[in-house]
């Protein structure tokens, strides 16, 4: 179980994450939602200890992940939401040097990263630089990479950004069934139909606080909305969308 | 028109502050710092020059007409070092030239014609090397021409042959490599362009190096009309413009006259070459590089690739090490600022070590090369140290800073075992070529005992090097952010110069002292071997510290640090600047 405790992320101090507190389980896909700048970044950077909370706690199986970060770095696998990839790499060379760097044994290690490129259909481009990838197939290999090593924990952000359907809809089934075999599956979405389908589990955040945190079918009840789109905006959105809409083809005509 | 004229202007600016191709860079500013720092650099050594030489005409007991003939061995030296400049700008310019991808894409849907991005580049080049023909050339220009008068010439017809030639030999020069690379480009296929590419520009810059240095010394009555030399005399640009020279100063001698019509025509041909394949390449760069990537993809299917994959895998048998070496080796064959920068380092290197073997090249030196001898001795320990301290300082410059996330996700083993492969990364890179090379060299030209007791002690100084290099180094090679200007880099470069020449010289009379006697080389040996001994096991410790770090954060200097004021903990304790372990209350 991954839970965050009152965490808070100040830069300059100003705060970028407030008083942030939910659970994750094993077997649970947790969808972690928000307008852009609410935090959801920074927290995930901080679950994966890439950045470090200025107030409170992370906890995994209830011990704070700082205790011990190389056996957290061990079980997380993470999709950053910007495709920071060593481009002068092919995808296979980053594949490889990331199984390296992770210990993975060499056999295992060229087996599983054969069988990813081919499932993910980079194996014909797998000797190309990255710099030549598309933004679809950047996404694919950063996926490779965390799933490499069979992480506990997947903290997915914005893992849609960029693939094609066919690739989105293989994304979906996945992330079900890791949180079938027991794992924890994080990840952040403004593909709110996506969220919808596989998540049991839905934090919103808005301006760096918790706004909701429940199952998806409890929100629906308790709000007595009916969909996602409709909580989401309900908890978000605080503008008058089609008046904004306007603003700006009045602007185009300036 | 005036709309072409605006976007010149906007280009040329842009293009200034990147001619020079230094993306580690931290700002445009530094551009700027830069330009006057290497501005103040040449003068400095025009005047240095001045200085020196100036003197010795006015108080020569020499006829006018000897010394004038005394004078062609300063000039075709101020001509050579002035297409040496020239040289070395258009190698670090080479891929500031042609456009680049990110010109392609960016400017590419801007309203703007080829032509104008295209003289914009040309423009900017053009105001770069100017300035360092001015810039080098600002002080002997004021003095030497004066002195340089024949007595059918004035002052201003001398000083009107200086400048003219200067600017022509460093044109003749820059046209020619611009031209290297346009036919090139124009030839080859785009992804084979951007492999030979590199090596051109290496290529390049290691050639200029080598003429500079060793070139013969044939600025005298006797050499220019030898028969025997001129093959040679056609083939050395330098004595062409010496030529040139002589001839617009009015000079009547026999020599110059076949020397300045090669120099012209040489000039033109230069001019035209640069212009009509600048042209054509230009327009077919900028359409193919939208089509293609600008990494050549490796195949992996090659025999050569296949048993380089297996030389790696028996060689470092360790997969985080083999990571390490590999990311490393990646990095410097395909990052061309890495490489550039290893490559001036190399290229110094290699520079003393030719400028050191010059003398036997040319038989006035004493002794044979043929058996041990201090310039040999002292060339390849000077090479050696270049190659460590290049490649070492080539590992703290990043690339993709913002990838480096994926090391620091994946650091979960103890950080000396990171340490320990950046080690043998250095070892690979730097020190293993050149103890083959020299291994190759001083066992086919000495004899074997000399040749292998030299080699003995290269790879003492090599590990002692490396382990020196690598004391208080957290980082995983190109992982770690840089913050330029720390050290007080002129000051020590130097003061570390000079000392290290001193050493490389000093050290390399005591080597040959001990060489042909076991009771003088044994303790020799020993004695380094008990250093190289006591710089590992001090860098090991350092390692091993309980409080160590990689480091991924180049932080400022201590005395802003210790201020801390983040409260927000901006920094991780990972991060932490770690050179607080003090080892001594550990």
């Amino acid at each position: 179980m991954l839970e965050l405790r009152h965490v808070t992320k100040l830069y300059s101090g100003i705060p970028a994450v407030r008083d942030v507190s939910f659970t994750a389980r094993p077997g649970e896909v947790t969808g972690y939602l928000g307008p852009n700048g609410s935090g959801k970044s920074t927290t995930l950077k901080m679950i994966t200890g890439l950045i470090e909370p200025s107030g409170g706690e992370i906890l995994f199986q209830g011990v704070p992940i700082g205790r011990d970060r190389i056996a957290h770095k061990q079980r997380l696998g993470y999709v950053p939401e910007e495709p920071h990839l060593y481009a002068h790499l092919t995808g296979l060379e980053y594949l490889e040097m990331v199984g390296q760097l992770r210990g993975i044994p060499e056999p295992r290690l060229a087996e599983k990263i054969e069988g990813f490129l081919r499932l993910l259909s980079l194996y014909p481009d797998r000797f190309v630089p990255i710099s030549s990838y598309s933004k679809g197939m950047r996404q694919k290999v950063l996926l490779a990479a965390a799933l490499l090593h069979n992480p506990e924990i997947v903290v997915l952000d914005e893992p849609f950004t960029g693939l094609d359907v066919g690739s989105a809809l293989i994304l979906r089934s996945l992330c079900q069934d890791l949180a079938a075999q027991g794992k924890i599956v994080l990840f952040s979405s403004h593909e709110l139909d996506a969220v919808e389908r596989i998540c049991s589990h839905v934090v919103i955040l808005h301006k760096g606080r918790v706004v909701a945190s429940d199952s998806i079918e409890q929100l629906r009840a308790s709000l007595e909305l009916q969909t996602l789109e409709d909580i989401f905006s309900q908890f978000t959105v605080e503008q008058d969308t089609a008046a904004v809409a306007q603003a700006i083809a009045g602007f185009m005509r300036l | 028109m005036v709309e072409a004229r605006r976007q010149f202007r906007v280009l040329y600016r842009m293009f200034l502050t990147s001619v020079v191709d230094l993306d580690f860079l931290p700002n445009p500013g530094d551009i700027r710092k830069l330009a006057i720092q290497l501005i103040a650099m040449l003068s400095a050594f025009g005047l240095v020059v001045t200085v020196y030489e100036l003197p010795r005409y006015s108080g020569s007991t020499l006829s006018p007409q000897q010394i004038l003939i005394a004078a062609w061995g300063d000039q075709e030296f101020l001509i050579a070092t002035t297409m040496t400049i020239a040289g070395l700008l258009a190698v670090l310019a080479w891929n500031a030239v042609l456009p680049t991808r990110q010109d392609a894409l960016v400017l590419g849907p801007l309203p703007l014609h080829t032509r104008t991005v295209g003289l914009a580049r040309i423009a900017a080049s053009a105001s770069t090397l100017g300035l360092s023909m001015a810039g080098l050339n600002a002080f002997t220009e004021i003095s030497f021409p004066f002195v340089w008068i024949p007595p059918s010439g004035n002052a201003l017809r001398s000083l009107a042959a200086y400048w003219l030639t200067m600017a022509a030999a460093g044109i003749f020069v820059f046209c020619a490599l611009l031209a290297v690379q346009g036919v090139a480009a124009l030839i080859l296929t785009h992804r084979l362009f951007l492999r030979i590419s590199a090596a051109l520009q290496l290529a390049s810059f290691l050639a200029i190096l080598s003429v500079y240095f060793l070139k013969p010394p044939l600025a005298n009555p006797q050499a220019l009309t030898a028969p025997a030399n001129q093959g040679l005399l056609a083939a050395l640009p330098s004595f062409w413009f010496l030529g040139l020279f002589q001839q617009l100063n009015g000079s009547t001698h026999a020599a110059f006259g076949p020397l300045a019509a090669r120099a012209v025509l040489a000039l033109c041909a230069a001019l035209l070459m640069a212009a009509a394949t600048f042209a054509l390449a230009y327009r077919r760069s900028l359409r193919r590089l939208v089509e293609e990537p600008d990494i050549t993809p490796g195949d992996r299917v090659r025999p050569l690739a296949r048993l380089t994959s297996f030389l790696v895998a028996r060689i470092v048998p360790k997969p985080l090490e083999r990571a390490i070496l590999l990311f490393t080796a990646r990095t410097i064959a395909r990052s061309r600022e890495h490489r550039l920068l290893l490559a001036a380092y190399g290229g110094l290197g290699l520079a003393l070590a030719l400028a050191y073997a010059r003398g036997y090249l040319y038989g006035y030196a004493g002794n044979s090369w043929r058996h041990a001898n201090v310039p040999f001795i002292a060339g390849s320990v000077v090479v050696l140290f270049f190659a460590v301290i290049g490649m070492r300082a080539v590992f703290s410059l990043p690339v993709a800073h913002a990838s480096r996330w994926v090391f620091r996700l994946t650091a979960i083993h103890p950080p000396a075992s990171y340490f320990a492969a950046v080690r043998k990364s250095l070892f690979v890179l730097a020190t293993g070529p050149v103890w083959i090379g020299c291994a190759v060299l001083y066992l086919s030209i000495w004899p074997a005992r000399t040749a292998l007791e030299h080699l003995a002690l290269l790879v003492v100084a090599g590990i002692l090097l490396v382990e020196g290099a690598l004391y208080k180094f957290r980082k995983i090679p190109f992982a770690c952010s840089y913050l330029p200007g720390k050290a007080n880099l002129h000051v020590r470069v130097y003061a570390f110069g000079i000392l290290f020449l001193f050493l490389a010289d000093s050290g390399s009379r005591l080597e040959l002292w001990a060489l042909y006697s076991p009771a003088r080389f044994l303790p020799l040996f020993a004695a380094i071997l008990a250093a190289a001994i006591w710089t590992r096991r001090r860098t090991a410790r350092f390692a091993a510290a309980p409080g160590n770090r990689i480091q991924f954060e180049d932080l400022p200097p201590a005395e802003i640090f210790a201020l801390d004021l983040r409260p927000d903990g901006a920094w991780l304790s990972d991060d932490a600047y770690v050179d607080a372990i003090d080892l001594r209350r550990r």
